[in-house]
């Protein structure tokens, strides 16, 4: 009995050092940086290094914050709600409509869908680029907003079909039955129960409109234009030396979805599960 | 309806009209010259530094795809029981999957680099000779690779995690009382039940690996040497720095060809999958 109990907290213990061996492994950049952000110029590039930032400051985000950096943020905040917004807009109808209709091209446009998903973001760069000094529309919101939804659209449209389907249609039915119209049966049936699902696909949308690079490295040129990425990119490669306020930079970027994400996590590994034991 | 389909149009149809349209044009910016039929092709065919690309490409998406799985495998195994450190250890394992690659790059360019690193300091203070992979022609891509696999951990651990959720408890426990042993049940019960989802990870990591850009244009820029140029970023490279549009939409048809070859692999292995069902 007591070398079972003996094996058991044994059994524990290598448990709890594997949790913190592999927590160490994920986390060791992060803290490093976040360290470093912290730190006053001399004490950066001091060795031996100092591991932890002591005396701490915060001159490295104020540098950043009265620099450029708060018209990234608001760039890329635009953008990521923007898009996020017109993608679950749309993929709401488009999704609805895949599976609860048929109709004529059916297939061929879950056909279409899929190879959206399947393409790279980078194949569709150059076209993108084209199209927007076609109709001169680069270096606008408009743009990164047009090609961040239509990247994510395909995603989201097959994610939400998916999810659509595991909805019993029995209660929009009833309702039909009761006089409301399709869109009405959609908006006060159907929706409130998908929400996970909605949820989910928001929160993709947002953080990788947020995280987004080359479309937005690409697609603007101003130095009014950028977003954070494309920021921190830039900084990176003119002043590759300043390592107190590029670390600044790139924890700042982190924070906006790293709260939203641990903010909806539940929602969003609920909403996922469904979708991916359905929509396959 | 038509909006979302609009839309799915932009990233389909639109570049792949667009690229093949470009592929077969002698270039100069968006400029098409005159039309040369598959001349930008044999032109990369027979250009080594394509080689090299396309040998990058192929390390960096087997490795890695197989680094990430093994790892999302190995920790959605460790991390089942709903216990408060597994899900806080799950959460930490997502973190760098919500990140922006951009910081990812310079977070492990600012950890390696050789003489600020603090990593060179501890293994100096062990008695070790420093390191510094990301100017070695050698070490560069596989720590590309690796950065990369340890990014997308979280993604397969989810996935894994999903997969052996919907595996019932009687199948482990009768194959305990087979007597199978831990890692028994593991290869040979466990493994197959996760086939279904082990391919949907696989596939998506290999799209999403193959056209990758911001890791390495950031933590290695391709260097030393081109040893760390893979397939998308020399993509970039034509389209954006030499303004190569004919040979930029070459290599982009590669990179759908084998997107789309990808996919389809995988539809049809998940439907017989169903069938054999």
């Amino acid at each position: 009995m007591n070398r079972l109990r003996d094996s058991r907290t044994w059994v524990d213990v290598c448990r709890w050092v594997g949790v913190a061996v592999v927590g160490a492994i994920i986390l060791t950049p992060f803290l490093w940086s976040l360290g470093t952000s912290l730190k006053g110029k001399e004490d950066i590039l001091r060795m031996p290094p100092k591991l932890f930032p002591w005396p701490a400051t915060v001159e490295n985000y104020h540098g950043i914050l009265t620099a450029g950096f708060p018209r990234y943020l608001l760039n890329s905040t635009i953008v990521a709600v923007c898009s996020s917004v017109v993608v679950v807009l749309v993929s709401i109808h488009a999704g609805y409509a895949a599976a609860r209709y048929e109709f004529r091209g059916k297939s061929a446009m879950l056909f279409l869908i899929l190879t959206g998903m399947a393409m790279g973001e980078l194949s569709t760069v150059l076209p993108l680029y084209f199209f927007g000094s076609q109709l001169r529309i680069l270096d606008t919101y408009g743009v990164l907003i047009l090609a961040n939804s239509a990247f994510i659209a395909p995603l989201a449209i097959w994610f939400l079909q998916g999810y659509f389907r595991s909805i019993p249609p029995q209660m929009e039915e009833a309702a039909l039955i009761d006089g409301t119209t399709r869109a009405g049966a959609l908006y006060r049936i159907v929706l409130p129960s998908a929400l996970p699902g909605l949820v989910t696909v928001s929160l993709v949308s947002f953080i990788h409109s947020w995280n987004e690079f080359i479309l937005a490295l690409v697609l603007t040129s101003s130095g009014t234009m950028r977003t954070v990425p494309v920021g921190i990119h830039l900084f990176l490669t003119d002043y590759g030396v300043e390592w107190g306020s590029i670390t600044a930079a790139g924890i700042l970027s982190i924070v906006p979805v790293l709260a939203l994400f641990l903010l909806l996590q539940r929602h969003f590994l609920r909403g996922l599960t469904a979708g991916a034991t359905t929509g396959f | 309806m038509t909006p979302g389909l609009l839309l799915v149009l932009f990233v389909t149809l639109y570049p792949i009209v667009f690229a093949v349209n470009y592929s077969v044009m002698r270039t100069q910016v968006f400029k098409q010259l005159a039309f040369v039929g598959l001349e930008n092709y044999v032109r990369l065919l027979a250009d080594p530094r394509f080689h090299t690309n396309l040998l990058n490409s192929l390390f960096f998406v087997l490795v890695g795809v197989g680094l990430t799985w093994t790892f999302g495998l190995a920790l959605a195994l460790f991390l089942r029981r709903q216990t408060w450190g597994n899900t806080v250890l799950k959460t930490i394992v997502l973190v760098p999957w919500v990140t922006n690659q951009v910081v990812l790059a310079l977070m492990w360019k600012w950890l390696l680099n050789g003489d600020f690193s603090p990593i060179n300091y501890l293994l100096d203070l062990a008695g070790l000779p420093g390191v510094n992979p990301l100017i070695s022609t050698v070490q560069a891509l596989p720590t590309l690779t690796f950065v990369n696999a340890w990014r997308a951990t979280g993604f397969s651990l989810l996935l894994m995690l999903a997969g052996l959720s919907a595996i019932p408890v009687e199948v482990e426990e009768a194959a305990d009382i087979d007597g199978a042993s831990r890692w028994k049940q593991i290869w040979y019960v466990i493994i197959p039940l996760l086939k279904p989802i082990s391919l949907a990870c696989i596939i998506t990591l290999t799209i999403s690996f193959f056209n990758i850009i911001v890791l390495p244009l950031d933590l290695t820029g391709g260097g030393p040497l081109n040893s760390t140029e893979v397939l998308s970023l020399r993509l970039y490279r034509e389209g954006f720095q030499y303004y190569n549009i004919g040979t930029a939409s070459a290599i982009t048809l590669v990179l759908v060809g084998l997107d789309l070859v990808l996919s389809w692999v995988y539809f049809r292995m998940i439907r017989a999958e169903t069938y054999y069902r």
